[in-house]
């Protein structure tokens, strides 16, 4: 059995007119493993991740099935309740919006033990402080009696990162954790979570727009577009052959320093669709440079290709990339 | 060599509000030069000043010390009212298109009103001419002039607001971020367009990003920037290949690689609490404090910014030590 087990999660937001933002999602994580999910603004990657902790706007309905470790999280009554800052903790992009701007490092910190583990005070305190120190911030017993205001943006994140495993658990949920920090800051935060995963031996859930930060470290790679997964295949096979078009276009148009020499940066033409677009055939069709009548009609539906699992009726083979 | 636009020690400061109250350099001492034509990248993390150096050459922060001179006219003290002749030759396009644009204002209108401003001369059919030809330059189509920001995608949005710097034919326009905010997808398009327009109208510009990247992709000549100062001027191929700042090092390897199997190269070191402040008058240099290779001089004298090969600059003590360039960290 899989530590997650999302089966058909569908998420919707009523409104003015209903937004599906997640559509039939299928995904397993599992123990320690580390997977990927990539995507544009708008993809439905971050809603995905909320229904499953329970955590969607209140206009925000999931259907489906999420199973954690065999108890279902999907349902009336919050059954993520159990599991949320427990069995999976979670870090976001803001990382001062997880902290609490009036209250020191330490006792929040300790507050998530005592509440997840009911562990007494002093001892909470103690593993706040090797928590601060094994996230690798300098001066942890200072820190420890800090607000969250006195540090910067990369400590800050470091803290929050602390905060979610002072629980002990046994899945991390990261939301674009680096995407606020400065470039050579995110590179060390998203080794400190790769550490993290390995000595903990925690699994990892980790949602990006951003290919090259999941390039490092995940396992296996998903690509949400427009509420679907559209590929997933482990990294080394999806990095090296991209079997969806998008998937290969993305990969493109990430700029690297190897072919700098003044060529035009590879690039997928349009936009993403506009959420609450409705769809009949592929989603990706518009922009799609194979796209062809089939596509136009029928929405294909996941199926393996070498590798890879792909959401194409004609996915690229092996061309590597191109 | 004169540039067309040339800046001078240029220093800006702030006053940092509340009981302690200092004084902070946001630019310190910058000099440089674009030349006609050119397209100059400044790379640097949040906080360096690169934003306000922008500012500071469209006169949207005063200058602490320091010239500005615009094809040989000294052009930081002019005043407000003089400024704004300069205003059609000098232009910017900033990160966030929302911040630029009028959600009120259809995009025909927003895209027209700087011509409404700096060319009233012209009547309305004329400035509509003109909107048409320069939305298409920017790749959008004629009937997005009617809709309102909130009806169009990321991608469109950034079009709009460089058609709207665009629109007066400006001779140098300062790009702050201009792709940070958008999906990768479309990074790409508006990357591409930038560099098509400078090649076709000849327009001089600065680029500014944290992203290197994306930078090396535009710019011939890069300069990289920390604490307000400037710390390494090189080409492209000699920064990317041979940097010779430990900052620049840093830098680079932080643009990821997507070999699959390729780990990141990083160094898992404990981040210095030096790192958040802007000790203004402190002697040493800045990077110092979270520099692999500082040595006793780099914490008592701060480097100044000196020729090295090729006529690069470099503000490093140790600099002539490694002439071919920091190796890239080891893989960890």
């Amino acid at each position: 059995m899989a530590l997650l087990e999302i089966r058909g999660l569908t998420v919707d937001f009523s409104g003015e007119r209903r937004i599906r933002a997640v559509d039939h999602i299928d995904l397993s994580i599992e123990r320690e493993e580390r997977v990927a999910i990539v995507g544009e603004s708008g993809s439905g990657k971050s809603q995905l991740l909320l229904a499953c902790i329970g955590l969607l706007a209140a206009n925000g309905r999931s259907a489906g099935s999420v199973r954690f470790d065999g108890a279902e999280l999907i349902g009336a009554g919050d059954p993520a309740a159990g599991v949320r800052g427990r069995g999976i903790g979670f870090v976001f992009q803001d990382a001062s919006g997880s902290l609490t701007p009036h209250r020191r490092i330490g006792d929040q910190l300790a507050e998530a033990a005592i509440a997840a583990r009911g562990c007494e005070r002093g001892a909470a305190l103690a593993e706040a402080l090797r928590m601060i120190e094994r996230v690798r911030l300098p001066d942890a017993r200072r820190c420890l009696a800090q607000y969250p205001h006195e540090l910067s943006g990369g400590m800050r994140q470091r803290v929050a990162i602390a905060a979610a495993l002072m629980s002990q658990p046994r899945l991390l949920f990261a939301d674009e954790p680096t995407t606020a920090l400065d470039v050579t800051v995110q590179a060390e935060v998203m080794t400190l979570i790769d550490e993290l995963c390995r000595d903990l031996g925690m699994a990892l859930l980790l949602v990006t727009h951003d290919i090259g930060v999941v390039a490092a470290l995940a396992d296996r790679i998903a690509v949400m577009y427009a509420g679907r997964i559209v590929e997933c295949a482990a990294a080394s096979a999806f990095l090296g052959d991209p079997r969806h078009p998008y998937s290969a276009g993305l990969l493109a148009s990430v700029p690297t320093l190897a072919d700098a020499h003044g060529t035009e940066l590879r690039t997928i033409a349009g936009s993403p669709p506009a959420p609450g677009s409705a769809f009949t055939g592929c989603r990706f069709e518009p922009r799609c440079p194979r796209a062809a009548a089939r596509c136009r009609a029928e929405d294909p539906p996941l199926a393996v290709h070498g590798r890879s699992t792909v959401a194409c009726h004609f996915p690229l083979r092996g061309e590597g990339g191109t | 060599m004169s540039g067309a636009l040339e800046l001078r020690g240029v220093t800006v400061r702030y006053h940092q509000r509340g009981a302690h109250g200092g004084v902070v350099s946001a630019v310190d001492d910058v000099s440089l030069e674009i030349a006609d034509g050119e397209m100059l990248g400044l790379v640097g993390e949040s906080g360096c000043g690169k934003t306000t150096l922008g500012r500071a050459i469209l006169a949207l922060v005063p200058l602490a010390a320091g010239e500005i001179h615009w094809q040989g006219r000294r052009i930081d003290d002019v005043g407000a009212r003089r400024f704004r002749a300069l205003r059609r030759e000098l232009q910017f396009v900033f990160q966030d298109p929302n911040a630029c644009l009028d959600p009120r204002m259809t995009i025909g209108g927003s895209v027209a009103e700087p011509l409404r401003a700096l060319a009233p001369a012209l009547d309305a059919a004329g400035r509509e001419a003109r909107v048409t030809a320069i939305l298409a330059e920017v790749g959008l189509a004629p009937d997005l002039a009617g809709r309102y920001p909130h009806q169009l995608s990321g991608g469109q949005l950034q079009r709009a607001v460089i058609a709207r710097a665009l629109i007066v034919d400006p001779r140098l326009v300062v790009c702050d971020e201009p792709v940070s905010a958008l999906d990768v997808s479309v990074q790409g398009q508006i990357v591409n367009l930038l560099a098509r327009i400078r090649r076709e109208r000849g327009l001089a510009s600065l680029f500014i990003s944290h992203n290197l990247a994306i930078v090396a992709r535009l710019c011939e000549r890069i300069l990289v920037m920390y604490r307000g100062r400037i710390v390494e001027t090189a080409s492209r191929d000699a920064l990317i290949g041979a940097p010779l700042h430990p900052y620049t090092r840093e830098l680079l390897d932080a643009v990821p690689a997507i070999d699959p199997g390729a780990r990141r190269r990083v160094r898992a070191r404990p981040l210095d609490r030096a790192d958040t402040s802007l000790a203004a008058d402190s002697p040493a240099c800045p990077f110092a404090a979270r520099c692999p290779h500082a040595i006793a001089r780099c914490r008592s004298e701060r480097p100044l910014l000196q020729p090295a090969q090729d006529g690069r600059l470099v503000a490093c003590h140790r600099a002539g030590e490694w002439p071919a360039g920091l190796p890239p960290a080891a893989a960890g």
